[in-house]
Parts: C-alpha cells; structure tokens; sequence
C-alpha cells in the first residue's frame, strides 16, 4: 500500500538573521580564516567575503546549530579561494610569497614562533587541498569525518590528502 | 619526529588567534555594509540593463508578428507548468508547438485549413474537433472529446474519434504476432474477479468491488489550481508503464495480481479506468473515475472523467439512470465546453433507455434550441421524441 503523498510541512525558520550571525560568529570565522591563511593581513576580508557570501544562504537554514558549520564550509571554501588567487598573482610577480611572520600571538615562545613559521612555510608548497585539509586536521583540531565535511569531498579523499601534505611536512623537517 | 611535530602543533593551537578586537569586528562590519551597498547599486544597473534589453527584443518580436492573423482556436492549459507556441502562419496550415504540460484546444473547423499540434516528434492534426494533449513523461497522451484527430508519429499515424484516446509513440508489434488459441477448458473457469486471497472455497456470484480506490484517505481539499500531473513512474514492470504501452490486459493483470492501491492523483486514476475499460472489465473503472469526480472536481480532466463515467455506464454496462447523472454532471463541470453538447445529447439518450421520456423530452428541446446546428441533433430528436 502507497502512502498518499501529502504537501511537505512548512518549517519556521529559527536560524538568526545576518546581523545575529555576524555578531555571533565572526570570532569563530576570523580564528579559522588565521589559521587556514597563516597571515592576520587577509583575515578581515576573508571574514567580510563569508559573511556577505553568506546572507544570501541564511534563509535556507532552518536549525541555529547548523549556522556555525555551514559559516566554516564557506570559510574553508573561501580560503583555499583566496589561497589560489594570491599564488596566481604570486606567480606573476604581483604579491610577495612568504608566509607572515608574525602569526602567533604575543604570548607564544620563540620555539614556537619559529616552529610554526616553518611549518607555514612548508603549507605554502602544498597543494592547496592538501594544505587545507592538514590544517583543519593537525592545526584547527578537527577529527576527519569534520575535516571531509568541511572540504566537501570523502573521508577516503581527506584522509589521503593529509597523509601527503604530512609526508612533505615531515620530510621537510627531517631535511632541517 | 612526527609525533613530536605535532604535539607541538597541538600546544601551540591556543596561540593561533588573530587579534579580535569590538573595534576590528565593528570595522568589518562597516565595510561590509559599504559592499552590500555597492553590489545593490551594480545589481540594479545590471537589471536595468537586462529590462531594456527584454524590452527591445519584445518589441522587434511584436514587430515581426503583428500582420500574423488573429488565431480560431482556443487552447486552455491544464497545468501552470504548460509551455506552448505559435508557429509561423503557411497557407492553409495553422500550427502550434506543445513544449510541456497540457491543454485543451478547441478548434473552429475550417476545411481551408490544417490545423497541427506538434509535441515533441508527435503530430496532432485536427479534423474539427476538441481534444486534450499532454506530455506525461517520456510519452504524449491524446484524448478525442468531440470530433476527430490524426496522431502522426516517426513510424505511423493514428485517427481517434469521440471518446477515443492513445498514448504515443505505441509500443512496437512483436515481429509474429500469432492469433491466439481458442481457450481450451482445463480446469473450472475462474470466477469475476474480486480480489481476494485465495482460495476461494465456491465461485462468487457477482463481480465484487476490488481495490482501485485507496482505501481510508484523509480528506483531500480541491485546489483552485490543481497541481500539474506528475510524470509517471516507469520502472520495468509497472502496471503504468504496461497501459502507457497499450498493453491493458497485461496492467490489469498487474494491478488485479498485486492489489495495488492508487494514488490520489487525477493521472494515475484516469489511467486506471483506461486500463479497466480497454481490458474489458469496465464494471471496475467506475471507481477510479468517480473518485476523480468526488476528490478533483476542479481538475481541468474532471468533465472528461464524469463524460467516461456516462459513456461506460451507457454502452458497456447498460444503467441508464445512472449514466444520465453523470452526462448532468459533465455538463455542469463544463457547461460551455463542446464537450457539454455531447453530453447532453447522451443524456438525452440515457433518459430515453431509462423509460424517463419526460425528462428526454425537456433535454432534446433543450439541445434543439442551444445547439441547432449541432451533430448529433437527429439522434437527439429521435431518442427524445421531437422528431
């Protein structure tokens, strides 16, 4: 016996607004873009670029929880965006080519200053999809079934991205 | 080394944050609402742009077709999702192209003229007539209200006439096709079918009513509007996809064996009266379409399904009474249909066959004043003693 098909239930929306989500989530949004784009310059309008990317999705949404994980998507999305643009113009003698110096914050060791400079440096050779996936994995902390979601592709895909950016790195390392 | 690195890494992640200050959120924030408006300013100039552009070309069309001379027929969408479009004007052709969805046309007979419904590669030609085509998945679906069409697809061509309808392309013949055996008495011949488990202990008296109605529906509100006709499912062995074929005896077969429930949708419904009519049960089409009459009286096909109703009643089940009812209410679904004429002159002629000569009467004057030119007048005349 078929059921009868009936009109789909209408949702209310619940997700905030895009002033909420601003004031809500930009801090989020700005910590993930430092993190994925190894520099403060771009992080502002990398923060703008997904916001404004983001106002014309809002609607869709129907549950609050579900705003931070989608703003991250178009962070990740947005970065490696931006990531390519500057490597392009990089390439063409437009933009300089080494990673910011002053990534951390004051409170960090010089150990770890040059530590993780080094590692940005290493990051800025990678392929730009296995440079995002090792940073949401080994950098943001995120287990791998967040990583695939966030970059839009499979656990098997994601898995075998970090493995490589990690090979590079460690070889890298072990060099120095 | 590895785990090394990333321990590192691990204790030095509370240290990667960017300096997020009120100051520098609300910095961003300006500068988003200084982007938002320009992009709104460039939007408005792009559409701006896009409607002069929409205007033009409208206007160069309206040039090129205003001497086009005014159209004789009418059409009337079934579906909001109907696509339809003039072709160019030839002598002694008028032709329309049906890209998607449904509709009626009603056509002024005109022998100086073909007039042609094309719908994909399937030609509709009209005799004089009143007819429904619609594009139902892969397949067109041609209904003959009143008069006469010409089907023409790749490989042949088809007429239909009053009441008669086809779906197209039809299925290939198989290459030999033999005539089939004089059925030879093996066992007791099966009772009228009734859909119930078997076995059955003695054969039943008289066909029972078999599920073609979903049982137990919700109320189901009419729409204004009703929603366009779904395309319909076609996997390997649907009884749908037997009846779209023309294989009717075989989509009983599967509807009866299965006991299928039907979806309370004017489509599926129609088309299983059409799969219980052209398989000779026409006893069991009477559900389907008075559920089409009772749950959709405001679907553009619901006069088509009350006229069906009338015919089966009339023709191949011989109840009279009740085929008058249901010409009465054909033509009070689509009282200034062509279809309405027709109605009337069978309800004329039920009302006769049902001993009601007093009511056949006041319907044939009826028919001789509205429609004095109309078709079947004699018969009207005939059956209701006017003559």
């Amino acid at each position: 016996m078929r059921a009868l098909r009936t009109a789909p239930l209408r949702v209310v929306r619940s997700a905030p607004g895009p002033a909420d989500a601003f004031r809500q989530h930009s801090g989020y949004v700005a910590g993930l873009a430092f993190r994925l784009l190894g520099r403060d310059a771009e992080v502002d309008d990398l923060v703008q670029d997904v916001f404004l990317a983001a106002i014309r999705g809002l609607d869709t949404l129907q549950e609050p929880a579900a705003v931070r994980g989608w703003l991250a998507t178009l962070t990740v999305r947005l970065a490696g965006r931006r990531i390519r643009r500057k490597r392009i113009a990089s390439f063409l003698g437009f933009g300089d080519d080494g990673p910011d110096e002053h990534v951390l914050s004051p409170d960090a060791s010089p150990e770890q200053r040059v530590l993780l400079a080094q590692v940005y440096r290493v990051l800025e050779r990678l392929p730009v999809p296995d440079r995002l996936a090792w940073t949401l994995r080994h950098i943001e902390g995120e287990q791998f079934e967040a990583v695939a979601e966030l970059c839009g592709c499979s656990l098997a895909t994601v898995k075998r991205r970090i493995a490589a950016a990690q090979a590079v790195i460690e070889r890298a390392f072990d060099e120095d | 080394m590895k785990t090394d690195l990333l321990q590192q890494l691990e204790r030095a992640r509370p240290l990667l944050r960017p300096d997020w200050t009120p100051e520098r959120e609300e910095s961003v924030r300006r500068k988003m609402a200084v982007t938002r408006r320009k992009r709104r300013v460039r939007r408005a100039a792009l559409a701006l742009v896009a409607v002069v552009a929409l205007t033009g070309a409208v206007a160069l069309r309206w040039r090129t077709t205003r001497d086009a001379p005014p159209a004789d027929f009418a059409i009337r969408t079934v579906n909001p999702e109907t696509r339809w479009s003039r072709g160019p004007v030839q002598p002694g052709l008028e032709s329309v192209a049906l890209e998607k969805g449904g509709a009626w046309f009603n056509v002024e007979h005109k022998p100086s003229r073909v007039f042609r419904v094309s719908a994909g590669d399937i030609d509709v030609e009209v005799l004089g007539t009143r007819f429904l085509v619609e594009h139902i998945g892969p397949r067109v679906h041609v209904f003959v209200d009143h008069g006469r069409v010409r089907v023409r697809w790749p490989r042949g061509t088809r007429e239909l006439t009053d009441g008669e309808s086809g779906w197209f392309p039809p299925p290939p013949r198989p290459p030999a096709l033999e005539p089939s055996p004089p059925p030879a008495p093996v066992s007791e011949p099966e009772p009228e079918p009734a859909l119930a488990p078997a076995p059955r202990p003695e054969p039943a008296p008289a066909p029972k009513p078999v599920a073609l109605v979903a049982p137990a529906l919700p109320p189901v509100e009419s729409h204004p509007t009703p929603p366009p006709p779904e395309p319909l499912p076609e996997p390997a062995e649907s009884w749908q996809r037997f009846a779209q074929e023309g294989d009717f005896d075989r989509a009983w077969g599967l509807l009866e064996r299965e006991r299928l429930a039907l979806r309370d949708d004017p489509t599926e419904l129609l088309l299983a009266a059409d799969v219980a009519r052209l398989s000779r049960h026409p006893d069991m089409a009477l559900s389907p379409l008075s559920q089409v009459l009772d749950r959709h009286p405001d679907d553009p096909r619901a006069p088509l399904a009350a006229f069906t109703l009338g015919r089966v009643l009339l023709e191949e089940l011989g109840r009279p009474r009740e085929a008058a009812a249901a010409f009465a209410r054909a033509r009070s679904l689509s009282p200034t249909a062509p279809l309405a004429e027709d109605a009337l002159a069978r309800e004329v002629e039920a009302c006769s066959r049902a001993g009601d000569t007093v009511q056949a009467r006041k319907l044939a004057e009826d028919f001789a004043r509205l429609y004095p030119a109309g078709q079947r007048l004699r018969a009207v005349r005939h059956f209701g003693g006017i003559e």
